[in-house]
């Protein structure tokens, strides 16, 4: 007899924040339920086979004690978060910074960078 | 972008009081419908609040990207910038607005222009909202350092990279609570709890399941903070269970929660003061002006957008609104010849279900119509329904509405064909409709 | 060795350093909070009292009288805020008339100005939000409103501009005689300051120093009062302050304007046990809203900003105790000085000054000048003003506090100030930037960010009030 689970979500890709009910067999999802869109269905599978997160953080500059805020240009594993955080608040750039700049590569392997999302003359 | 020091009457069409996302929307519609536009926004920088709510989630409606606020920001930042018909003053506050129709004097101060008088044919107002504070919701208490509104926690961490406390409890679950909930769990220190007085959350499904559950964060619904303890910073909060009915806190409920930081996320209310003195009429339920579907106010050439008109949810439908007061602005800046000086008014009033409504009237006829407006309470297969005395001019069905959120309708001059008197904005659950 | 140490910088220690300045004498303020009128000075009605309340022949109706008599010209003199809106006792029942005629008799005894019974008519004339069901009051036209901060911060810098020193943070530990028999010693911060004369003006602690150095035990007791503020949208509520007729349910509680604006309503009255509990409580809250009802029933809850509360000294014989026990000369009580010590103050000030310098055989002091700029406020200026502030100082074009219109040129002047303004709540009394609507909210992270870069302090060394109170005590990246 196979390993059949329910699971509960809220969708997250949009502020309808539809409620999703996701059906896996044997960790394969067989069916998403009560999403309003194609997006909710991709997310009800994601969330519930590997969730992902953008991570926003801050990063301090030299000399400056208003920080630069941050962002991973692409979700990263939800396992990895506290890692990216940990990794973002140990960086330190010097100024000049634009917007897109990127302050922390492949942050924790993931292969995603972390970017700034403000300006820091 | 024209820097030339201002003199006495150096006077624009349009000018819009606000650099945030409202405003900065309001700006560039007006400019380019062909209005000379200036800019002013009392802040050092323009963007308003988005500068400091460094999450992403902005931007997904309008340009079908997750963006950060600074990110938004900047988009519509550059564009006002570079635009040559807007005249951008930084640091600089609006007194007030004197006169009328097409002819105001806008009374101004700040570094480049001094104490200033600027003319003015239309003024768009879009100054955001406050923040709820203690006072107002009346915790008692001692008064020590770390009580702050979500948002001075948001600004003293996210753009002056300070952090207020590190064991925190949250009154209120609206999303600025609920966001900084996040950030400070984030940033390294302990989000004991949030507590909601209503029995449902304040602020968007998203950001409950984001915030809260990702970082095991509890949210007590009914709940509420009475006291705060500690002379120098804040040592304790009492908390107690709240009546769900009338909202009073149960005697005998209380405990005692041990903190250092109390956020509080339990409201916000648009900010008014320079608007009401212009005459402007002031509606009750929104807490701002109320107004037509061009988003003029009951003084005829003065229009608002944003937090200013009503309490959004949503930045993208901020700079709709924006827009939309914009280009009306410039309309009647640069005379409309098709605008009917006297028109016939058709009412919009709330009907059952409906806590609060924007426009609150309308021309007859109207071109297209949009109207918001938050639900009393959750509904789940609703029905939003906009009759005309016995005729259905709208339905629109929704699998669930919540007054957290705001909802949109849309009307057309086709669906506005056969209003025959004052429209009544309702929404009930489906039992009983058809 | 310093001629005069004065404990505490309320507003009768403030007032007696600037009297004694008008002498030639040394002069030492020692205060133990952070700044100027952390006590009751800054937590009170604000109310300059005409004097028709206390029992006739005691030291309060004295100096009561003779304080309102002196406020009106000081307030020009010193640059503080003041008002003489006048005040009604308002009756509420048929009882309460013979109680209006008997504080009228009693107003005439202490000798108060301008002290008269009104009719219903003429109050509903004065006062067209009171409760309809009033009969009448008693209307004192020599009563008026101050800003007791402002008038405490006054005092101060005057005091400090003719050579008087303050420190704060500076509890006194003890008073002795010296060893010698000449004066005092004052135990400060961990060594002794050697005074002949000390003036004990330390409010609620007055008492417990009072008894180190007389076998004539002060009682009292701390006294709490409880506040809330309205909005300046509800400011002209009423012109007069508004009390009702004292009955056997007690005093009742006031309703008046306050020279800012803005609408005050309370206290109640509960005992506590020291200076610092000055906590609300939600049952006391409940009543000082529910008493306001009974002199406007249209109370509006949601204009309400901010509650606060203050704990004043209260004597057990319900009078002052002034000047020099018996057995310790050269010091010199200003002690039980709870309502109406604001009031009071500047002529009990001007009395213990006097003899001071009589003990001591003190010389006028010939560079004295009394004379203080009153602080110069962008919401109060006319349009040339405000032109002329900005030529002057472009930061008056700034405005950093947008309910209060607060520009950055006031909060530079308060922290620059004889006295500095070093902390949040420092600025925001003497400028009132964040006592708006928002209450803060918007302006208070940047006025921390004002005193870090004046002061040049790091942003989490920006304090809110006294040790322990920073705004935001850590830097991001040190949590983690």
């Amino acid at each position: 007899m196979s390993d059949v689970e329910r699971r509960e979500f809220t969708c997250v890709r949009c502020p309808m924040g539809c409620s999703l009910t996701v059906s896996l067999d044997d960790g394969v999802v067989t069916d998403v339920t009560g999403n309003g869109c194609p997006r909710g269905h991709a997310y009800g599978e994601h969330e519930a086979t590997h969730p992902e997160r953008v991570v926003t953080s801050l990063v301090r500059v030299a000399g400056d004690f208003r920080p630069v805020s941050v962002k991973t240009v692409s979700p990263v594993p939800k396992e990895c978060v506290a890692d990216v955080l940990a990794a973002v608040a140990a960086t330190t750039v010097e100024p000049p910074v634009s917007i897109g700049d990127v302050l922390v590569p492949d942050v924790c392997g993931t292969g995603v960078d972390v970017v700034a999302t403000r300006a820091s003359a | 972008m024209r820097t030339t020091p201002c003199g006495h009457d150096d006077g624009s069409d349009v000018i819009v009081v606000g650099g945030g996302a409202a405003g900065l929307a309001a700006a560039s519609a007006a400019a380019s419908d062909g209005a000379t536009v200036t800019l002013v926004e009392r802040e050092g920088h323009l963007g308003g609040i988005l500068q400091q709510c460094i999450h992403n989630g902005f931007g997904l409606h309008r340009f079908g990207e997750e963006l950060t606020g600074p990110e938004y920001a900047a988009r519509d930042a550059r564009m006002v910038e570079a635009d040559p018909s807007i005249r951008v003053l930084m640091d600089t506050s609006v007194l007030a607005v004197d006169g009328d129709d097409d002819a105001f004097d806008v009374t101004l101060v700040g570094p480049e222009v001094g104490m200033a008088h600027m003319s003015a044919r239309s003024v768009v107002f879009a100054c955001g909202s406050r923040e709820r504070g203690r006072g107002a919701i009346g915790i008692a208490g001692s008064r020590p350092a770390g009580v702050y509104t979500a948002g001075s926690a948001q600004r003293l961490c996210n753009c002056d990279g300070a952090l207020v406390g590190r064991r925190v409890v949250v009154l209120g679950s609206g999303d600025i609570g609920l966001i900084m909930a996040r950030r400070m769990t984030w940033q390294g220190a302990h989000v004991l709890m949030v507590c909601e007085l209503a029995s449902e959350p304040g602020g968007l499904r998203r950001n409950i399941a984001q915030c809260l559950d990702d970082n095991s964060i509890p949210l007590h619904l009914s709940t509420t903070v009475t006291r705060v303890f500690g002379h120098d910073r804040l040592e304790a909060v009492e908390i107690a269970d709240v009546d769900p009915r009338t909202l009073v806190p149960v005697p005998g409920t209380e405990r005692r929660v041990e903190c250092d930081t109390l956020l509080l996320s339990v409201g916000l209310i648009p900010e008014n003061a320079v608007i009401t003195a212009t005459g402007a009429e002031i509606d009750q339920t929104t807490g701002g002006p109320a107004v037509d579907e061009s988003l003029e106010t009951s003084v005829p050439g003065v229009f608002v957008a944003g937090n200013e008109l009503h309490v959004h949810d949503l930045v993208d439908f901020v700079s709709e609104e924006g827009g939309a007061a914009g280009h009306a602005a410039a309309a009647h800046a640069l005379g409309d010849a098709d605008r009917d000086a006297a028109p016939t008014w058709v009412r919009v009033t709330k009907g059952e279900g409906v806590g609060s409504l924007t426009p609150q009237r309308l021309r007859d006829p109207a071109d297209e119509v949009t109207l918001r407006l938050r639900v009393r309470s959750r509904m789940t297969d609703a029905v939003i329904s906009i009759m005309s005395g016995d005729a259905v001019v709208k339905r629109v069905r929704k699998r669930v509405v919540v007054p957290s959120e705001m909802q949109t309708v849309r009307l057309t001059p086709a669906d506005l064909a056969p209003v025959t008197g004052d429209l009544v904005v309702s929404c009930s659950e489906r039992e009983g409709v058809e | 060795m310093v001629d005069v140490v004065v404990i505490g910088a309320g507003i009768a220690g403030c007032a007696v350093a600037r009297e004694l300045m008008r002498h030639d004498l040394t002069v030492e303020v020692f205060e133990a909070g952070y700044d100027l009128a952390c006590g009751a000075s800054r937590t009170n009605s604000g109310i300059v009292h005409g004097g028709y309340d206390p029992e006739p022949g005691s030291a309060k109706a004295r100096y009561n009288v003779a304080g309102a008599r002196l406020i009106p010209s000081l307030a020009e003199e010193l640059g503080f805020r003041y008002v003489a809106n006048g005040s009604l006792v308002v009756a509420l029942d048929e009882d309460d008339l013979p109680r209006v005629e008997e504080l009228v008799d009693r107003g005439h005894a202490n000798g108060v100005d301008h002290v008269r019974a009104i009719s219903a008519d003429e109050l509903r004339s004065l006062e067209p939000n009171v409760n309809p069901a009033a009969l009448g009051a008693l209307l004192c036209e020599s009563s008026g409103i101050c800003d007791p901060f402002g008038m405490t911060v006054a005092f101060a810098e005057n005091a400090a501009a003719n050579g008087a020193r303050f420190h704060f943070e500076s509890p006194v530990e003890g008073v002795r005689h010296a060893d010698d028999g000449q004066g005092w010693l004052v135990s400060v911060s961990g060594r002794d300051v050697h005074a002949r004369c000390v003036v004990n003006a330390a409010g609620v602690g007055a008492m417990a120093i009072h008894d180190q150095v007389s076998a004539d035990k002060i009682a009292s007791r701390p006294r709490a009062g409880e506040y809330v503020l309205l909005s300046r949208d509800m400011g002209t509520t009423f012109s007069h302050t508004m009390f009702r007729v004292p009955g056997p349910a007690g005093k009742g509680v006031l309703v008046s304007p306050t020279v800012e604006g803005n609408l005050i309503v309370g206290p109640d009255a509960q005992d506590r046990t020291c200076a610092s509990d000055t906590w609300t409580t939600p049952e006391g809250l409940a009543w000082v809203v529910d008493k306001a009802h009974d002199l406007w029933p249209g109370y509006d809850r949601r204009q309400v900003i901010v509650n606060f509360c203050g704990v004043r000294p209260s004597g057990d014989d319900g009078d002052f105790v002034i000047g020099e026990p018996d057995d310790a000369p050269g010091f010199y009580d200003i002690a039980a000085f709870d309502s109406p010590g604001l009031t009071s103050a500047p002529a009990v000030a001007a009395d213990i000054a006097s003899r001071v310098a009589d003990r001591l055989g003190a010389a006028p002091n010939p560079t004295f000048d009394g004379h203080r700029e009153r602080p110069l406020r962008f919401i109060e200026m006319d349009e040339a003003e405000r032109t002329a502030a900005i030529a002057a100082d472009p930061l008056f074009a700034h405005i950093v506090c947008r309910c209060e219109q607060v520009s950055e040129a006031e909060v530079l002047a308060a922290i620059h100030a004889p006295i500095p303004a070093t902390t949040v709540t420092g600025v925001k009394r003497r400028c009132r930037a964040g006592t708006g609507k928002c209450q803060g909210g918007f302006c208070e992270p940047l006025v921390a960010e004002i005193i870090s870069r004046e002061c040049g302090i790091p942003l989490e060394d920006v304090r809110l009030e006294g040790p322990g109170s920073e705004v935001a005590p850590w830097a991001i990246g040190e949590v983690r």
